[in-house]
């Protein structure tokens, strides 16, 4: 079988669902998607006879994390005067509007809580600090394993760690997100 | 329970490079390495602390691949009817790195395009400072009032991009919240990813605690907008206040 006749299948079967993975994972336009899933691809082809079976896939994939993460790194611009703040929350397209219910004084008091919290959390030792904002930003506690390089046992304790520090010092803290039973 | 955005705009406090000098992100080779357990000690938590600085280079990591591949008959499937059109695209990349390049003949036009290039810069340089001289028309805007003020009703304030320049005009209500010893005002297009398009220097406020910011027309697109007022007392920040308000289409205006 030449190189072409074992890529063709892959290609066919994949590169779509490729270009999917970087638009649902990283928003990327379609555009940018297709062309990193190109990209992917073609850098498959070319390393294809260097791998065999579940091998191919795993370069198949380790490929595509490397071109996303590095188109993501290059869009960032960290400049002490105008820094470009990624915040990609795929939820955070809601409307802005004026906050219903509690009067003004109420809605400063539960703001500067908030202010408080979130620098009680900046206090925090840095494996609970970690494991929370990373829970913050959504990750499962697979996800959040994964990155820190420790067990899910470990990051739940982590967690619940930060959580007893946080009510520790603060007393009452609202909004964060509970264990999972 | 904090709101997504509140946690979103206080998040950027926490990442802003004065909090965090040395967030500059890891590249992929670094990461990699500290994930096969190659970094020491050290250089493993620099990674990991500036990894969780950036979480969306933390998705690229941990975002699920696709398992399974689409079979014939699903629309994500690449049919042999297709296929060629597809491969022809490939094998163009393919031929593009195998280009010869003679090397003085492109130094030539490589200085060349140069000469070309900061011959046209400086000019547009000089037209745009010269332009900068000029008086220019500022429409007025309603005052940007913090978040919560206006009522629970009410709805941003449309800022209408009319004239040369826009001009904001951002109150601080709150008493307690002119205390601090100097200010940073950003805008944030809150769009889909909302992101920092501007960041201002360190300012005091005016007597009357508002702060006024000329933008140009082109710098705002239509959308949704806030601008965050972040109060800097020592070494420590805290985010006063937060303004929204709307640039609507021209159909809208």
């Amino acid at each position: 079988m030449t190189k072409e006749e074992r890529f063709k299948p892959l290609y066919q079967k994949y590169f779509r669902r490729t270009v999917k993975f970087f638009i649902r994972s990283f928003h990327l336009s379609e555009h940018d998607a297709e062309d990193l899933a190109q990209e992917t691809f073609l850098r498959f082809f070319q390393k294809l006879d260097e791998y065999r079976g579940d091998a191919e896939w795993a370069y198949l994939e380790e490929t595509a994390r490397n071109l996303a993460y590095n188109k993501i790194r290059s869009q960032k611009t960290i400049k002490r005067s105008a820094p470009m703040v990624d915040l990609d929350n795929p939820n955070f397209h809601q409307e802005i509007a004026a906050p219903e219910g509690p009067d003004y004084a109420q809605r400063e008091e539960t703001a500067r809580r908030q202010r408080r919290l979130f620098e009680e959390i900046d206090r925090l030792p840095a494996g609970q600090r970690q494991a929370l904002r990373l829970q913050l930003q959504g990750f499962q506690y697979d996800e959040i394993a994964k990155v820190l390089l420790i067990t899910v046992d470990a990051v739940k304790s982590r967690l619940r760690d930060a959580r007893k520090t946080l009510r520790d010092r603060l007393g009452d803290v609202n909004g964060l997100p509970e264990d999972e039973s | 329970m904090i709101k997504p955005s509140e946690g979103r705009a206080v998040e950027q406090v926490l990442m802003s490079d004065e909090r965090h000098p040395g967030a500059e992100p890891p590249t992929y080779q670094e990461v990699r390495a500290y994930m096969n357990g190659e970094l020491s000690e050290e250089a493993a938590a620099s990674v990991r602390e500036r990894l969780v600085a950036h979480p969306d280079l933390v998705r690229a990591l941990t975002a699920p691949f696709p398992a399974e591949g689409a079979e014939p008959g699903d629309p994500d499937y690449v049919s042999d009817e297709q296929y060629p059109e597809h491969w022809a695209r490939l094998q163009r990349r393919m031929d593009e790195p195998r280009k010869v390049v003679s090397f003085w003949p492109s130094l030539a036009a490589i200085a060349a395009t140069l000469a070309v290039v900061f011959g046209s810069l400086f000019w547009q340089a000089k037209t745009n400072l010269d332009a900068e001289r000029m008086p220019k028309v500022a429409l007025p805007t309603p005052l940007l009032l913090p978040d919560g003020q206006r009522g629970p009703a009410e709805k941003p304030p449309i800022v209408k991009l009319g004239g040369d320049s826009v001009l904001l005009v951002v109150a601080i209500i709150n008493p307690t919240a002119s205390s601090f010893d100097a200010y940073r005002l950003d805008i944030v297009d809150a769009g889909a990813p909302a992101r920092s398009i501007w960041r201002s220097r360190l300012r005091a406020t005016a007597e009357d605690d508002t702060f006024t910011i000329l933008l140009p027309r082109s710098f705002l697109k239509p959308g949704h907008y806030q601008v965050l007022l972040t109060g800097i007392r020592g070494s420590r920040q805290e985010l006063v206040s937060t303004y929204s308000f709307q640039v609507p289409t021209a159909q809208a205006e």
